[in-house]
């Protein structure tokens, strides 16, 4: 399995928390920050492989994020994480038509359903299910 | 006698002219040589000499009894013309010689007939929308005597024009303050004030206590006196029960606008807590970890619950309106955690800036809760990319300042006037949810508060709410 490094933005530190524990169990690099500001920032001068993202930050709307984040780092790979909206929202919907993000899942999530959003080598069958069921 | 801008005639005892004057001639284009010394009947037409009771048979009553005529009036169409109205008397004049004339004196009255017509018209014509109005109108002299009543007064009170024609307005009222304020208002309108409003529950025909809103107008004469009051009055109960229902469904549009933020704010412990769950399956966990999850559940859960508490509390219906002693402070901390979630998941920046509790004022709890929050609401929903959100408390000695400032698009000064409007929107389309203002208004007036507003285009709005404190 490849180690990937992963950017957490999510202003809520409980979900911070979860979604760290369970990305490092899998041996993956976390980092997490919780505003817009800081995520843009730090990809100024790292890069990351995946990206979760919460749809609603306290300086930005998330829906608005991966635009700027497509322009400081092309085709990063980005996992909407949301309890504001749910899977066939139109935003969602379009957000994934334009490729703005590569998958969405809703808060309260499972563990399985993440890691699968992530498609990260080795759980790639899964992944490949999780589009075709969306 | 020419001067006299009426016919003039004289006649002598065998009813010949003796006497004319210019008008007459001129009325009847004669000439003087073929007049005088005619008979009457040869020079007025028959449809006047013999018209009801008869000018001739009058002059003869004259020259008999010598007595003057009681006058009459008369319509004559001659030929070719309108139809005229003429007055005439018949007045007998003694002779030196004993014997008897009389002066016929005919007067052309069609105009003043016509302005009487007019006159009778334009009375009729306000008493008919006096008569159809369904407010109630009564008109009372200066001392508050009744002088006139319409049908919806007759309908309301149950009581007809006749039966309360010179009651005094007062009686009306079923409670001493009323009539004490009744008497009040109708001496302060005497002494001149122009008009005057008041709402008083007053007692309607079929026992019910009614809650009527008066509007209290001096009436005068043509010479500016007061001669009178016009008291116009207008049941309030269903406009009551209406703005009743307008809260309720601001209230569940105020609740359909906060169900996001609120689905973010709840889903994310909820995320938290199956996390949690997820890694106390996870076989050989250890003892911190445990913990730690133990932990956030419990976390969690309260999060959530405290959520749903404030949601309950303003989404329960109010169990009365009565008016009792609220803590503003208390009030206001309990709005802004409400729209805590909305603000955060709209980027809006949210802080109360109070002095310590309590500031108690009288208010129905349920009612001034829903104005601020569709004050808030507004306010947030003004920045759609953000900003600041702050509610500042000033209390004075008698009153209180609530200033809600935001940060957002602004309001364009022509529409401000019109914002309080009852469906006044200033959204479009589907999201238009017009948490009204009207209503906000109408809550603040209730607490004998106002509301001002003051907005710059682009850089925010400020809106002020005043309340009386206890």
């Amino acid at each position: 399995m490849n180690r990937l490094s992963i950017l957490v933005i999510d202003d809520d530190p409980d979900i911070c928390w979860a979604i760290e524990r369970l990305v490092r169990s899998r041996a993956h690099r976390v980092t997490c920050v919780n505003t817009g500001a800081e995520a843009l920032a730090r990809l100024q001068h790292e890069a990351f492989d995946r990206i979760i993202l919460d749809a609603k930050l306290r300086d930005t709307n998330g829906m608005e994020l991966p635009s700027r984040i497509d322009r400081i780092a092309p085709g990063v790979w980005i996992v909407l994480v949301s309890g504001y909206y749910y899977a066939d929202d139109p935003a969602v919907l379009a957000a994934l038509e334009q490729g703005l993000i590569r998958r969405f899942v809703a808060k309260p999530f499972s563990h399985q359903a993440l890691l699968d959003a992530l498609a990260v080598e080795g759980e790639g069958q899964r992944a490949q299910a999780a589009i075709e069921v969306g | 006698m020419d001067g006299i801008p009426s016919s003039v005639l004289l006649l002598d005892e065998s009813l010949r002219i003796t006497m004319v004057n210019r008008h007459f001639l001129e009325k009847t284009r004669r000439s003087k040589r073929n007049t005088l010394g005619q008979f009457i009947t040869d020079v007025l037409p028959p449809e006047i000499l013999d018209h009801a009771g008869g000018v001739q048979q009058h002059i003869e009553q004259a020259l008999r009894s010598g007595e003057a005529q009681p006058g009459n009036r008369i319509g004559y169409r001659a030929p070719g013309l309108a139809r005229r109205v003429y007055y005439y008397s018949v007045i007998p004049l003694p002779r030196h010689d004993g014997s008897q004339w009389v002066m016929v004196f005919i007067e052309d009255v069609s105009e003043q007939v016509r302005l009487a017509e007019e006159v009778r018209q334009a009375e009729r014509r306000l008493a008919l929308v006096v008569e159809s109005a369904s407010d109630i109108v009564l008109s009372t002299d200066n001392e508050g005597h009744i002088l006139t009543w319409n049908t919806a007064a007759e309908a309301f009170f149950g009581l007809s024009s006749a039966e309360v024609s010179g009651r005094w307005f007062a009686d009306l009222c079923s409670g001493q303050d009323c009539q004490e304020a009744a008497s009040k208002l109708l001496a302060q309108i005497k002494r001149g004030i122009h008009s005057l409003t008041a709402e008083w529950q007053l007692m309607a025909g079929d026992g019910q206590s009614r809650l009527i809103s008066w509007v209290f107008s001096a009436m005068r004469n043509d010479y500016g006196e007061v001669i009178g009051v016009v008291a116009v009055g207008r049941d309030l109960t269903e406009r009551r029960e209406f703005e009743k229902q307008l809260q309720r469904s601001q209230k569940l549009a105020a609740l359909g606008v906060m169900a996001g933020g609120i689905a973010h704010e709840v889903r994310g412990p909820l995320s938290t807590c199956y996390s949690a769950v997820q890694f106390l399956e996870e076989a050989g966990l250890d003892e911190e970890l445990r913990e730690q999850c133990i932990e956030k559940i419990r976390g969690s859960v309260l999060k959530a619950s405290y959520i749903i508490e404030n949601l309950l509390r303003f989404a329960r219906p109010a169990a009365d309106d009565e008016m009792v002693e609220t803590d503003l402070c208390q009030l206001l901390q309990e709005t802004v955690d409400l729209v805590a979630n909305q603000a955060k998941v709209q980027q809006v920046r949210l802080s109360l800036n109070r002095p310590p509790c309590p500031l108690p004022l009288r208010a129905v709890p349920n009612l001034l809760q829903q104005m601020f929050l569709n004050m808030f609401l507004n306010a947030i929903n003004a920045m759609p990319d953000g900003g600041e959100l702050r509610v500042d408390v000033h209390p004075d000695d008698d009153q209180v300042c609530v200033d809600i400032v935001d940060t957002g698009i602004g309001i364009a000064e022509q529409d401000l006037p019109k914002i309080f409007d009852p469906f006044h929107t200033a959204t479009k389309g589907p999201e238009a949810v017009g948490l009204g203002l009207s209503i906000c208004h109408s809550i603040a007036r209730r607490h004998l508060g106002t509301i001002h507003v003051t907005s710059e285009l682009g850089k925010g709005s400020t809106f002020r709410v005043e309340l009386p404190i206890t």
